[in-house]
């Protein structure tokens, strides 16, 4: 088994875990994403949407909506 | 265009939504292409659901502030202003693909933080906060 070194985050990945990069500035304002996070807000949620694309995204409204109004 | 929790799903929002809020101006031509895409789907007044189907003329459709409609499919809310920003014609927007590769022009995500935290009911609150996270991460 080869154990890679860490790397940076590139800028993909950077918008994909915005959530370590509020961790990064530990003495600035509060991110909204932290902010998100103490509010309340499961970030996961919004984690998972962000990898989707916008039709994706609207597929899965409608398919909750559809298991809703069939229950 | 697509404004309220639907653009906010585009943009990533997790907070799901029963209705479908639209603005246009209401225009003759507009509000006519409007209810031509929804009598398949039996439109009637929400605050007249004793009416039956929508039957006023266009021109009369026109002159109401905000028309709000429910279909066999759901509610659709269209607006001809939003508050805080001003009149249809005035909103910034984008444009995404969001169903069957079509694109549909989105309130632009600024635009949409600023309406959520402008109405400022709880409901829109989350979605704000949510959008105000989603903004932080694109960012960085």
């Amino acid at each position: 088994m080869r154990l890679e070194t860490p790397r940076p985050l590139d800028g993909n990945a950077r918008a994909r875990y915005p959530e370590v990069m509020a961790r990064d500035d530990p003495h600035g304002e509060p991110s909204a994403w932290q902010a998100a996070i103490d509010f309340g807000i499961d970030v996961t949620l919004l984690e998972a949407n962000l990898e989707r694309t916008p039709a994706e995204r609207l597929r899965e409204l409608v398919s909750i909506r559809r298991r809703k109004y069939a229950s | 265009m697509i404004i309220g929790g639907v653009a906010a799903i585009a943009h990533g929002a997790a907070t799901t939504t029963s209705d479908l809020d639209v603005a246009a101006p209401f225009t003759p031509d507009n509000v006519e292409r409007l209810m031509t895409a929804l009598r398949p789907y039996h439109p009637r007044h929400v605050t007249r659901p004793d009416l039956g189907e929508i039957a006023d003329s266009i021109e009369r459709l026109c002159e109401y502030r905000l028309l709000l409609i429910d279909t066999d499919l759901g509610r659709v809310d269209v607006l001809r202003e939003v508050q805080p920003i001003g009149p249809a014609e005035s909103l910034a927007t984008v444009e995404l693909e969001l169903v069957d590769g079509r694109r549909f022009r989105v309130l632009s995500l600024d635009q949409l933080i600023e309406v959520k935290s402008f109405v400022g009911r709880p409901k829109d609150r989350i979605v704000e906060m949510e959008l105000r996270a989603i903004r932080d991460g694109r960012r960085r």
